[in-house]
């Protein structure tokens, strides 16, 4: 392969989605078939990406760029990290996954649904792999366009209220990031990230810079979400047709994440010194209440959402321990994350296809436990449940390792709290497996039988768990590729 | 250390035996019978396996240990973490320890679990544990340590909750897991603070460091390292104020309850401060903690197993009382009798709780000693493996149980380190040992028979694929006390006073105990384990349950959700949304379509127009 051909994969991944979307806009059946090949012809353009990505040098590669709108100096331009090549290897993985998983459910037997479904791919692909500010920020919005009309059109009883309390929260964030984003190009008279990173803390007060730092921050922050900005999450997250709501968990808040490494920490440094223990006290606080919250809820989906606020609140705390070391291990977590909140939905939507609820009371198979009438499900769930608890040997631990030594290395105190995840963490976790697992109602009038697993859902899920248990025991092995290899503050 | 590569892979196979037959009961659907030969097979294997390395590590010269080739398990920026197996003097007793006490405790399940209704799903969970206590035991570094020390942990809830159907089954295992956790973040924050100071977590580096020079880090850091490591050790070993979750694991199966909860998980936080000894003495402070943490616990425990009525409850609490005792030993500085005691008690406890599985399987699950008595005559191999593990637990002379009992009672004599309080703790609680040790054999084996007729009809004595592993067990009891190495000279007075203690104590204990009545205030405090786990639900468990209730239900839901569905309503009936209102009701696809692309353009042309103005 040569220097030439390798600079096109980027533009190829990212055209590859929509290109199939398009098709299935316009011809009628044949979703599945022409979807499914969209997906193995990203996975094949990403294996050529990680098979010829130097991961000794940490600058962008396969870089490609094609003029755009000269007179702001804006281009098409493409280029991968470490960062990015994680974050699009979870991208193309989940959207693979899941579109095998649900290949039999209601809406993907509409071709508009999967066509917003690859849609929201592409956009992804361009936030994660743009090198210019302007299309990152077309890829950011854009990725919201198909989510939005995917609630709107598929979703549940109040669509309309959740997409627009989806719609409104989002773009409060991302007016003010736009505002930011202007800015910062105007300075460099550049929409280029090289010359804007170049330039970075050079000419503007500070007082400009420290409002800068804080509108991209708080679009990202709601875009994990970060307590107290979830508010939007837990209802959006139960609220969304399956696809939508795995995507949005597994990779939309990882845009949210990806924002603050490649933009809010590197863009500012002088002010992210400053700023740094705040976000990182937020974070923790994201922990925490996430991990309470979890307990206490009754809907499996809202359980997924909180129990997600506290993972993500752990890899933003160690995004802002500003150490290489708790960095590089939210990198790896983000990953893990995405891997984790998959194998969730997956189990959590099986249940509820089975039992027509999302309601913890109305998972009942007669008189016994569903550990009884449907095993398979019950062990998957617990395996997956391990990584969430971030035991040894499960590829959280080795995020959640880095992300509290880094944390450490900063501040004893916030690892002192940071570090009570592992408690509270196994807490929400073990107690609801109880609660969903081992429950048994002598009383219970159901006699419903349950279903378990089928054959691909057992494949699938038996990947996943692969991958937890391959990376916890081989992250070297497994993950070098993503590894950070330096970070100067 | 060794220059042949076949030796230096054993350790390996010793650890990875086990894992196979988790694997191989856990995937190959094996029938029941299989099941337990594949899993007690795989660790008799092991166990010949590490009598080989055992040899050859004697023949080996002092100080010399065998160890597997270091294999990368992370790097990231400073952070080197290599890990690599080790056989030396002290992981090579553990790892007997592990796999011949847990061979024999496979082999007994064997019998145990007969009418399980899946017993593969038991054999994996035992193999997996013997798996991670290896890990464990022969980890070279803090962090392979840290894998097995929370892999048992896993097991150990897995195991607890096996019968999971029953809530308060299901819930101790999960409290074990949860308590477990508290002093695991001790253990991590413990190794962070090394890893910060002195940049390697592997323990011969850590050993060589401490023994070159004295002030690597500054006292006040160091202790304040080592109580965190000990913080660790508390959770794993059930000590205050962790120790309740201990009591509570009893509702696994009984073999559980002697391999994980009596011989060797429950030890793990003696070994680790075994492990870390030359950093221990460094630190005064933090060894005085560590001996009064014990010495308290173990008195404690010891007077609530003196009203405790069932059989298993007897058991743990005075397991957790002799782990106390280790602790003790540890904190005066006798490492090396607090690891003598641990082997003595792996056999002599395994031994009580196997024969009292035995008991509760003839009685077809009565575990409330106030019901049994009179069985001497009916389970007589039963009654005279337990009466030899009750009477090694008093530290009747001669027994295991009085060698090394005696050591920690001489360390703590003659240590600098110690106080008369201590040795003051140790009596007391040898007085205590003693006295329930005879009651717990009186209530059980002499006596009335005060059981039911529907299972006295069916009273039986133990298969023998049980009770080979009993005798077996007795027989290290008797003679376990040879491994002694004696390191100080032998105080007659002190032998003889512990003896008397026994001897009379549990004389008394049989005779006088069983229809002791203690004043009823008293009794009510020691049966309720004075109140410590009542208090934890009172102000820790339940008021965290409430506040999980508030968020989601109230504040959740109130602040955001409902909040958030009035400010949309509002926006919705806005005069500009009601002509989308029409349109997102429609229903029209092309409608929607047409939205889409107009929203598509808009954002587009938006961007595009505000970079143009500038």
């Amino acid at each position: 392969m040569t220097m030439m051909t390798e600079s096109y994969l980027l533009p190829i991944l990212v055209l590859l989605p929509s290109l199939a979307a398009l098709l299935l806009i316009f011809f009628k059946g044949r979703g599945r078939t022409l979807s499914l090949l969209a997906e193995s012809l990203a996975l094949a353009t990403l294996l050529c990406l990680w098979w010829r990505f130097d991961h000794t040098l940490q600058s962008m590669q396969f870089n490609f760029s094609l003029p755009w709108i000269p007179r702001i100096g804006a281009s098409l331009s493409f280029g991968i990290d470490q960062l990015s090549l994680a974050l699009t290897t979870l991208s193309t993985l989940t959207f693979l996954v899941v579109d095998l998983y649900f290949r039999d459910d209601y809406e993907g037997k509409s071709n508009l649904y999967r066509a917003l479904f690859l849609l929201v791919q592409t956009c992804l692909y361009i936030t994660f792999l743009s090198t210019d500010l302007l299309l990152f920020y077309m890829g950011w919005e854009l990725a919201l366009v198909p989510i939005f009309f995917m609630i709107l059109i598929f979703g549940g009883e109040r669509r309309k209220l959740v997409a627009m309390t989806l719609f409104f929260y989002t773009i409060i964030g991302s007016l003010f990031m736009l505002l930011a984003l202007i800015a910062l190009s105007v300075e460099a008279k550049s929409t280029s990230y090289a010359t804007i990173l170049a330039q970075s803390g050079a000419h503007v007060a500070s007082f400009g810079r420290i409002f800068l730092f804080l509108a991209v921050t708080l679009a990202f922050l709601i875009k994990i979400p970060v307590a107290p900005f979830h508010g939007w999450q837990p209802l959006v997250y139960s609220e969304t047709p399956k696809r939508g709501a795995v995507i949005l968990a597994a990779l939309l808040s990882k845009m949210g994440m990806y924002g603050l490494l490649r933009f809010s920490i590197p863009l500012f440094p002088d002010v992210v010194r400053d700023f740094a223990p705040y976000i990182t006290a937020l974070a923790i606080f994201s922990i925490i209440y996430g991990a309470i919250t979890a307990l206490g809820t009754n809907n499996i989906i809202k359980f997924i959402a909180y129990s997600s606020i506290s993972h993500s609140g752990a890899i933003v705390a160690g995004l802002f321990s500003l150490t290489l070391i708790g960095i590089s291990g939210a990198v790896y977590q983000m990953f893990n994350h995405g891997v984790l909140v998959v194998g969730l939905f997956f189990i959590a939507y099986h249940l509820q296809t089975v039992f027509n609820s999302k309601q913890l009371s109305d998972y009942q198979c007669g008189n016994a436990s569903l550990a009884r009438y449907m095993p398979l499900t019950a062990t998957y769930l617990f395996l997956i449940i391990l990584s969430s608890i971030a035991l040894p040997g499960t590829n959280s631990f080795v995020g959640e390792f880095a992300i509290l030594l880094g944390i450490f290395e900063n501040s004893t105190t916030h690892a002192l709290f940071a570090g009570t995840t592992i408690i509270v963490g196994a807490v929400y976790a073990l107690v609801w497996y109880q609660r969903l697992i081992f429950h048994s109602n002598q009383s219970s009038l159901r006699t419903r039988a349950g279903v378990d697993l089928d054959r691909t859902q057992i494949a699938l899920l038996t990947l996943l768990v692969l991958l937890i248990f391959s990376i916890g025991f081989f992250p070297e092995l497994t993950l070098y590729k993503f590894k950070v290899l330096f970070f100067k503050q | 250390m060794n220059q042949q590569p076949i030796l230096s892979l054993l350790p390996l196979l010793v650890l990875l035996l086990p894992f196979g037959g988790f694997l191989s009961c856990a995937l190959l659907r094996p029938t029941p019978k299989q099941s337990g030969v594949i899993a007690s097979s795989t660790m008799g294997l092991s166990f010949l396996v590490a009598l080989l390395l055992f040899f050859k590590l004697q023949q080996l010269p002092a100080g010399e240990y065998i160890a597997t080739p270091s294999y990368l398990w992370l790097a990231l920026g400073t952070l080197n973490l290599k890990i690599s197996l080790l056989f030396d003097e002290l992981s090579s007793l553990l790892v007997l320890i592990v796999t011949g006490i847990g061979g024999l405790i496979h082999l007994y399940s064997i019998g145990y679990m007969h009418d399980d209704r899946t017993p593969a799903r038991y054999f994996a969970y035992l193999n997996l544990f013997c798996f991670f206590m290896l890990a464990l035991v022969m980890s070279s570094s803090l962090p392979l340590m840290f894998f097995g020390w929370e892999g048992v942990g896993l097991c150990s809830y897995l195991l607890i909750g096996y019968w999971y159907e029953d809530q308060e089954k299901a819930l101790a295992g999960t409290k074990a897991f949860i308590m477990n956790r508290i002093g695991d973040l001790g253990f991590l924050l413990g190794m962070f603070f090394l890893f910060r100071h002195l940049g390697t977590l592997e323990f011969k580096a850590l050993t060589q460091l401490f023994s070159q020079s004295l002030a690597l880090l500054p006292e006040g850091t160091l202790t304040l390292t080592l109580l965190l490591l000990f913080a660790g050790a508390i959770g794993k070993s059930a000590q205050i104020p962790l120790a309740t979750w201990l009591p509570d694991a009893m509702s696994g199966p009984t073999p559980v309850s002697a391999l994980i909860h009596a011989a060797t998980m429950v030890t793990a936080g003696v070994f680790l401060l075994a492990r870390l000894s030359p950093l221990y003495m460094q630190s005064p402070t933090a060894m005085m903690t560590i001996a009064i943490v014990g010495g308290v616990t173990a008195l404690w425990a010891a007077s609530i197993a003196l009203a405790q009525n069932d059989i298993k409850k007897v058991l743990a609490y005075s397991t957790v009382s002799q782990l106390g005792l280790m602790f003790v030993a540890s904190g005066v500085g006798a490492f090396n009798a607090a690891i003598f005691h641990l082997t003595t008690h792996a056999f002599f406890k395994a031994l009580l709780f196997l024969a009292a599985g035995s008991v509760i399987h003839a009685c077809l699950g009565e575990q409330d000693m106030r019901k049994m008595g009179g069985l001497k005559k009916i389970i007589p191999i039963t009654f005279i493996t337990m009466l030899i593990g009750a009477l090694t637990l008093a530290g009747i002379p001669l027994l295991s149980g009085f060698f090394s009992k005696d050591e920690i009672l001489l360390a703590a004599y003659t240590s600098p380190l110690s106080s008369t309080l201590l040795v003051a703790l140790i009596i007391l609680t040898s007085i205590l040992t003693a006295l329930y040790s005879g009651r717990l054999i009186a209530m059980a084996f002499l006596g009335k028979m005060r059981l039911d007729d529907r299972i006295v009809s069916k009273l039986h004595e133990s298969p023998k694929i049980m009770t080979i592993p009993l005798v077996t067990l007795s027989i290290l009891s008797i003679f376990g006390g040879a491994l002694a190495h004696h390191s100080a000279p032998i105080n007659y007075t002190l032998m003889i006073v512990s003896a008397v203690i026994a001897l009379v104590g549990f004389w008394i204990g049989v005779k006088v105990m069983p229809n002791f009545k203690l004043p009823s205030t008293l009794r009510k405090t020691l049966e309720n384990a004075y109140y410590l786990d009542r208090s934890y639900y009172k102000l820790m468990v339940n008021p965290y349950r409430r506040l999980s209730e508030v968020l989601a239900n109230f504040l959740d839901q109130k602040l955001f959700y409902d909040f958030l569905i009035l400010l949309s309503r509002l926006i919705y009936t806005l005069p500009l949304g009601s002509k989308s209102k029409r349109l997102f009701a429609s229903g029209n696809l092309n409608s929607y379509l047409l939205i889409f692309a107009l929203s598509f353009l808009t954002i587009l042309l938006t961007t595009f127009f505000m970079n143009f103005k500038i």
